[in-house]
């Protein structure tokens, strides 16, 4: 996986100034996506995992939402991009899926249309030429006689036809970057299975990389090779997908962990972490999990713990700080 | 769609009126019996035929220069309904375009749009009229130009408030993801599905523009002298009202007809394009 670096977040901030405050949706987030890459981002809701990836497509509203920080998308600095330079890397070198497959596709045009549509928008194509590639895309994703599919609409295929041709459609310009946002969460289980198998084999075949974020730890730790867990904003711990689930750092981790139901202790209470996120429009001084933290301490009220290097990942914890005594690990993996 | 309009019997009815009128409009150099514009002051002011004081020659009479009265109504059809159609139209565009970006943009371009449509909608619809008539001057182009003025507001607000739900929705964001701009949103993916809010409203607004040049030219600010409106004619035959009050019916009949027509295809139309009634 020592491959080509395909994007490069650095210290990106996301405000939203409203009239209740300014809201800090995502602090400080680092991270880096090699070509082939599967990029887990874990959290519970709020935690700034989708407006991470808008920020990384621009699909937040400026204003409300100012982004500050670096995002580097293989030399092009997305940030710096105006919104009609955007237009022609959405789609076609970052592309997105959504959640619900079902409201995801316009009922007035035929699959055919709208797959056209994103394929001649980046590309000089002939109808026929888009038509082709299009039939070809479908069959890629593994949809059925993909020339009948073509001239249908919508509301004539279940939900996971629909989310393979969302994925056909994110797909069509071999975008480097495919971020899919839950895309599992409104489908039934084996479908579901069947998807995060047509992502794993399309990362294979075309070396896509993927940002899979959910907050299914269960899809995780299957279907993605570096995990990022998200916490009011920020990332707080950062590790190879084994090492995350045998050695959680992070006491939020171990929490979240703890918190999967299991086969063994049916009928049991599930163990839940204690409290509530605090409040984007009113962050604690210190570490934001610090309400919450069992084995929190006097300096997690007060300083922000730097990121600490941890076999081959980071966490961010004044348990760990203290040992290494090392910052800015988040830079190093 | 022609099914359901058959079974309909007010939409039925509504088209038939309207088909009538377009007929008259169209043939109307083929079937008037006289020229419109033809005086023949000897036999001015001449009852219709199956009342005393008639001239076998003019159906429905003359009016006070010896016009006769049934060649200027049908006349009369043909400025009704092109400046009903064209100001429907004029106000659609302005409407629709500026409910669109409204919705889609929000902000303060709403905001400023939205204030100006209450400000305008404050004002009494006639009283506008008149007032951009008297500034603008009397013209078959003005009296389109008042009726896309007066009536924008009623699209935008409408399209507005469509617009705003269903940006809302995922495919939007969909699209945006995938590299569509604002424009291919709004107008190929967000216009084509409140298309139904904008025929009923169109309808609804005709039946306005109807009624709005009828009432200018009653008041002289309408299209000009020469060219017969219901309207003027309705004006014109004021004066003469107790000694030949049918020369104020024909025109009259004919403006409530069109008025019903209209309205009576726009409430069939509002039915069949709501997905939840079963028309």
């Amino acid at each position: 996986m020592e491959d080509k670096l395909v994007l490069n977040v650095d210290n990106l901030n996301v405000t939203f100034n409203t009239k209740r405050g300014t809201a800090k949706a995502v602090t400080d987030v680092s991270f880096t996506l090699h070509k082939g890459e599967k990029l887990g981002l874990v959290g519970e809701s709020g935690c700034g995992k989708s407006v991470t990836c808008k920020s990384i497509m621009r699909l937040l509203p400026e204003p409300p939402a100012v982004l500050k920080g670096k995002i580097d998308l293989s030399g092009t600095s997305i940030l710096d991009l105006t919104e009609k330079e955007m237009y022609a890397i959405r789609g076609n070198r970052i592309s997105m899926i959504f959640q619900e497959p079902m409201v995801s596709l316009n009922p007035l045009y035929t699959i055919g249309n709208q797959l056209s549509e994103v394929i001649t928008l980046h590309k000089k194509l002939s109808k026929e030429e888009a038509r082709e590639a299009v039939i070809a895309m479908l069959k890629e994703v593994g949809i059925p006689s993909p020339e009948i599919r073509f001239k249908q609409y919508p509301f004539e295929l279940s939900g996971g036809m629909r989310q393979r041709v969302m994925i056909a459609m994110a797909l069509l310009c071999q975008p480097e970057i495919l971020i899919a946002d839950e895309p599992t969460t409104a489908l039934d289980v084996t479908i579901q299975a069947q998807i995060l198998d047509l992502l794993n084999g399309i990362n294979k075949k075309f070396g896509t990389a993927i940002i899979l974020i959910t907050h299914d730890l269960g899809l995780v730790a299957e279907n993605t090779d570096t995990v990022a867990v998200m916490y009011a904003g920020r990332i707080v711990e950062k590790a190879p997908v084994k090492q995350l689930f045998k050695h959680p750092q992070h006491p939020y981790t171990q929490g979240l962990l703890r918190s999967v139901p299991t086969m063994q202790d049916t009928g049991k209470d599930l163990p839940t972490i204690e409290g509530t996120v605090p409040s984007l429009y009113n962050l604690p001084k210190g570490c934001p999990f610090c309400t919450r933290c069992t084995k929190v301490q006097d300096k997690c009220h007060e300083t922000m713990p730097p990121a600490t290097a941890v076999a081959e990942g980071f966490v961010r914890c004044w348990l760990f700080a203290d040992e290494h005594g090392e910052e800015g690990a988040e830079h190093v993996f | 769609m022609l099914k359901s309009l058959i079974h309909s019997k007010t939409g039925l009815l509504g088209a038939l009126i309207l088909v009538f009128i377009v007929f008259l409009a169209l043939t109307a150099n083929l079937i008037s019996p006289h020229n419109p514009f033809e005086q023949d002051i000897v036999h001015k002011l001449l009852n219709p035929v199956w009342t005393a004081g008639h001239d076998a020659k003019y159906f429905l009479g003359t009016d006070q220069l010896g016009r006769d009265v049934l060649s200027r109504l049908i006349y009369g059809s043909r400025v009704t309904l092109m400046v009903a159609f064209s100001g429907t139209v004029v106000a659609g565009i302005v409407g629709v375009i500026l409910g669109c970006i409204s919705g889609y943009y929000g902000g303060r371009i709403d905001a400023i749009v939205m204030r100006i449509a209450d400000i305008q909608l404050s004002f009494p619809f006639i009283l506008l009229a008149l007032f951009i008539a008297a500034v603008l001057g009397s013209g078959l182009g003005n009296v389109v130009l008042i009726a896309g003025l007066c009536c924008w507001v009623q699209y935008a607000r409408m399209v507005r408030g469509e617009v705003l739900s269903i940006k809302e929705i995922e495919y939007v964001e969909a699209v945006r993801a995938l590299g569509g701009s604002n424009m291919r949103i709004i107008f190929v993916h967000i216009l084509p599905n409140i298309a139904s809010t904008i025929i009923v409203i169109a309808t609804l607004q005709m039946a306005r523009i109807v009624l709005m040049e009828a009432s200018l030219s009653f008041l002289g600010l309408g299209v000009p002298i020469e060219i017969p409106t219901w309207g003027r004619m309705l004006a014109e035959s004021r004066v003469n009202i107790v000694s030949y009050p049918w020369h104020a019916v024909f025109p009259g009949v004919l403006i409530t007809l069109t008025v019903l027509g209209v309205n009576l295809l726009g409430d069939w139309m509002r039915d069949y394009f709501d997905p939840n009634l079963d028309v």
